[in-house]
């Protein structure tokens, strides 16, 4: 059977997965670009006897190496055999689509338009004449639209003969640009790729053609010779680039009225990008979203929490034997990864899928910009934070939302700060139930605090540059419920397959340890801890067991100290052990999604820093309390 | 020249000195000659509307395009 791939390109909200899912349904396959946080969605098709396999880049409006988006996109297209591109384009925009095209017709790939947003445009006054602008690039562009399936038949049929297309339209630029190039190609190896492209691309600044030059040094001479007429070629590219599409946009497009007036879309803007009341709208919506997922994920806790007991006392497991003590800590961990799952992955992203195709998560992160900017990082970083109030190993995986690897560590880092759920069970169900509920508070107020002067001390030793914000506003659209359910159904799998069978394990392993009374073990050896912490030396069991299994922690802490706990320990030893037990990487979990994401190395130096940085802070914080 | 919210404007100039930037801007159809309306300011940044679409623009980024005021 004959194969063909094809590679999905355009700005983003474009409306590149909403195509997606009307050319091959919800059966995506999301998986990261390799070494990179960005992801890239392929779906597999047969039409018409052929196998189509096609591959969803992130949002780029132009294809440069700026960004890791870019890069990404600039890889496969230019580095992995493909047959041809669709460029997602916005009828209401079009010279911005055209871009990119052009960049790519460059490469010699070929190419066709799926025009989307069409009524959209006409509503504004805006008609696309397809015919004119086919004519002028010599390749198809095919009205569509991804709700109504409109276009979606003809834009597979054009793909059926994508790859004996040959690209006839070439930018041209100035008479000096194009000396330029000529005199760079008459230096290139030999490749597959267009030497007139490779030249303009090295003019361009981009390293990754450097390789193709055999000698660098023409290029300094090159540009030398140049810089008279064009001190800044590079953007001089940009420009002509630019202006092409300008006017291969303006030719195909009908102005048939212009609308004037304010819509209800400025209306909502004006509100939800008030000064104050955005931000304060913004805190309420997420506030609000928490509380239902904390109480959700809360009831679904203690429902299963019941039901695997009962189903174990139905078996008649007490929990005396090796095979009774696996069965029954797997499937309390079961039923914890389950309680955690749902809530905190499933419905999240349905929401925070919900937020982005109705165009408000953005405003959501401008609103975010404010406060997280002080710290150095970019609004975005409220989506895993956020998270972090639920799980950590979800948020783990939510800082993708980053642009860099480096931005990624280092908001990841400040998970170590975001009580999750089991920590904040910790600090109401140990220190709020035996201590008070003040205690709890200066529990909440003193994490805060570790938090700040964290990012105050890494701003310094660990330097994070910050892209300058730059941020489309996307119009604000009805919701597709098929897009939504799909990528909340993905995130849930992907869950599914690697915490739960460690929240198994891990309360498994305790379980037997427990049981054998190995537990003990590591009260000696690491009696330095808790003698830093003026807490006694046995509850260095749920201190570092909890690792295990974050939930355990408080039944760990009754079992070597019995329940009457507000009589062993003083106030200031149920606070200490709060904090200690909530800064940090929490669990295995988190611990095993951070290698994941960043390797062995960064992992275990991340998970240990920070611990040791919890215990650290609360023993001095314990001077502290005795010098007052 | 600065304008206020709600005035428009015309870029006359983008003179950013760093050209892969440049080459955001105006790939995102932030470009020379074109009308651009200052619909909101958000600290170290400001809301701008170009034809039909809504920007943030960071203030490092907004203070090297030049515009002059329409009309």
């Amino acid at each position: 059977m004959d194969k063909i791939k094809i590679v999905l390109v355009g700005q983003p909200n474009v409306g590149k997965s909403s195509l997606l899912n009307a050319l091959v349904g919800p059966k995506v396959v999301i998986s990261n670009y390799p070494g990179t946080t960005v992801e890239v969605t392929k779906v597999q098709k047969t039409f018409d006897g052929i196998e189509m396999s096609f591959l969803d880049t992130p949002g780029i409006y132009s294809i440069s190496d700026r960004s890791e988006e870019e890069k990404v996109t600039e890889k496969i297209l230019f580095e992995e055999e493909i047959d041809g591109v669709i460029v997602v384009s916005d009828a209401t925009a079009l010279e911005r689509s055209l871009y990119v095209l052009l960049q790519i017709m460059e490469a010699d790939i070929p190419a066709v338009i799926a025009l989307n947003f069409v009524e959209d445009a006409r509503s504004k006054g805006i008609k696309i004449d397809c015919k004119r602008l086919e004519k002028a690039l010599g390749i198809s562009v095919i009205p569509i639209n991804p709700i109504t399936k409109k276009g979606i038949d003809d834009l597979l049929n054009s793909l059926l003969r994508i790859k004996d297309k040959k690209v006839k339209f070439r930018v041209e630029y100035d008479d000096h640009i194009e000396e330029a190039i000529s005199q760079i190609s008459s230096k290139l190896k030999e490749t597959r790729l267009p030497k007139r492209f490779i030249s303009v691309r090295i003019l361009e600044g981009d390293e990754d053609f450097y390789k193709y030059l055999g000698d660098e040094k023409i290029l300094d001479s090159i540009k030398k010779n140049l810089s008279e007429k064009h001190p800044k070629i590079d953007r001089d590219i940009a420009v002509t680039r630019y202006g092409i599409a300008s006017l291969l946009a303006e030719e195909a497009t009908q102005i048939v009225h212009t609308v004037r007036g304010e819509d209800i879309q400025e209306k909502v803007d004006r509100l939800l990008l008030h000064r104050s009341w955005g931000p304060v709208i913004t805190m309420l919506i997420l506030v609000i979203t928490f509380g239902v997922l904390l109480y959700l994920g809360n009831l679904l806790q203690s429902i299963l929490m019941d039901l695997t007991s009962n189903f174990l006392s139905f078996l008649h497991i007490t929990g005396n034997s090796m095979p009774d003590i696996v069965l029954a800590r797997s499937l309390t961990g079961l039923a914890a990864g389950i309680s955690i799952a749902l809530p905190y992955v499933f419905l999240f992203y349905l929401l925070l899928g919900l937020l982005e195709d109705m165009g408000i998560l953005s405003r959501f992160i401008v609103n975010a910009e404010r406060f997280f900017g002080k710290f150095g990082m970019p609004g975005k970083a409220f989506i895993p934070l956020a998270l972090g109030l639920g799980c950590t190993v979800p948020a783990t995986k939510a800082t993708r939302v980053l642009s860099s690897k480096r931005e990624q560590f280092y908001v990841a880092s400040f998970l170590s700060f975001v009580p999750c759920s089991s920590r904040t069970a910790i600090i109401m169900g140990v220190v709020g139930f035996y201590g008070g509920i003040r205690l709890a508070f200066y529990v909440f107020l003193t994490l805060l605090m570790a938090a700040l002067i964290w990012a105050f001390a890494i701003k310094k030793l660990y330097h994070v540059s910050r892209e300058p914000l730059l941020l489309e506003l996307p119009p604000y659209r009805k919701p597709l419920a098929g897009n939504i359910l799909a990528k909340g159904w993905f995130r849930m799998k992907d869950f599914i397959y690697v915490v739960i069978p460690l929240l198994m394990v891990g309360g498994a392993v305790y379980g037997i340890l427990d049981a054998y009374n190995i537990t003990h073990m590591v009260v000696q050896p690491l009696s330095v801890i808790t003698s830093w912490l003026g807490l006694p030396d046995v509850t260095i069991i749920p201190l570092t067991f909890g690792f295990l299994q974050k939930d355990l922690t408080g039944a760990m802490l009754v079992s070597v100290l019995g329940s009457n706990i507000s009589s062993v320990l003083t106030p200031v030893q149920i606070y200490t052990f709060g904090v200690a037990s909530a800064i940090g990487i929490p669990c295995i979990n988190a611990f095993a999604m951070l290698i994941r994401e960043f390797g062995f190395r960064r992992a275990v130096s991340l998970t240990t820093v920070s611990i040791g940085y919890g215990i650290l802070f609360a023993g001095l914080l314990l001077r502290i309390i005795f010098i007052f | 020249m600065k304008l206020k919210p709600y005035e428009e404007g015309l870029i006359v100039n983008i003179a950013l000195p760093d050209s892969k930037l440049f080459e955001r801007v105006v790939s995102m159809g932030i470009f020379i000659g074109e009308k651009v309306t200052v619909a909101g300011k958000i600290p170290g940044g400001v809301i701008i509307k170009i034809k039909n679409k809504k920007f943030v623009v960071d203030k490092n980024i907004a203070e090297y395009i030049r515009v002059i005021k329409n009309g």
